[in-house]
């Protein structure tokens, strides 16, 4: 995080209520597809990843 | 205290390239040297990479809530934080399957050819530590609906 402030840079403005900018948008389309091959390769790995590993 | 932020989070990026580095030869045939990789693995994971992410976490926490900037204000900042917590949490839950492999091959009557080496998730891990230094590059813009109403009401106060 750098020193730049948001005061100091054009950065949603106006009065209406800003909606989720389309790179949120698209960082969670990627972010889910992205969970649903890691979800099919863990299946697909015959459960042999899972959270239960990490409290072995 | 940027310093110490921006130097823990590219120190834990490159403690985690050394890690998958250490999968090279954990995978390889030669038998000792998969082992003295596994050996390795969990010093690497408990003084490097769990250190420089909670450092990296604290620092951002520290550095966002000194700022204008704030923690939910900018959907930036706070999805860095969730991707910042996640991969630290993964992180500190998978230290025990770590130390298993070390003890498995700190055992010599034991075979490391099972183990399988750790990429899936010091490659994850990467790839999921990219977004937030992306985006504390980038800097999209883009308020949250309680940045733009702080900023309101701020701004009519005045």
């Amino acid at each position: 995080m750098s020193d730049e402030t948001p005061g100091r840079r054009a950065d949603a403005g106006g009065d209406d209520l800003p909606g989720l900018p389309s790179w949120v948008k698209r960082l969670a389309i990627v972010v889910t597809v992205a969970v649903l091959v890691i979800v099919v390769i863990m299946l697909l790995a015959s459960g042999e990843h899972g959270p239960g590993r990490h409290f072995g | 205290m940027l310093t110490i932020h921006v130097t823990s989070s590219v120190g834990w990026l490159g403690a985690i390239v050394a890690y998958v580095a250490l999968n090279v030869p954990a995978l390889g045939d030669d038998d000792q040297s998969a082992r003295a990789a596994y050996l390795m693995m969990a010093p690497v994971m408990r003084y490097a990479l769990v250190p420089l992410a909670l450092v990296s976490l604290a620092t951002g926490i520290a550095q966002a809530l000194g700022t204008p900037w704030g923690l939910f204000r900018h959907y930036w900042v706070t999805i860095s934080l969730v991707v910042t917590l996640f991969a630290t949490a993964i992180l500190v839950l998978h230290i025990p399957a770590v130390e298993s492999m070390r003890d498995v091959a700190a055992d010599p009557s034991r075979s490391v050819d099972h183990l399988g080496g750790d990429l899936f998730h010091s490659i994850g891990g990467f790839v999921v530590l990219l977004v937030p230094l992306i985006l504390h590059i980038y800097k999209p813009k883009g308020m949250t609906p309680y940045g733009w109403r702080r900023r309101q009401a701020l701004s009519t106060a005045k």
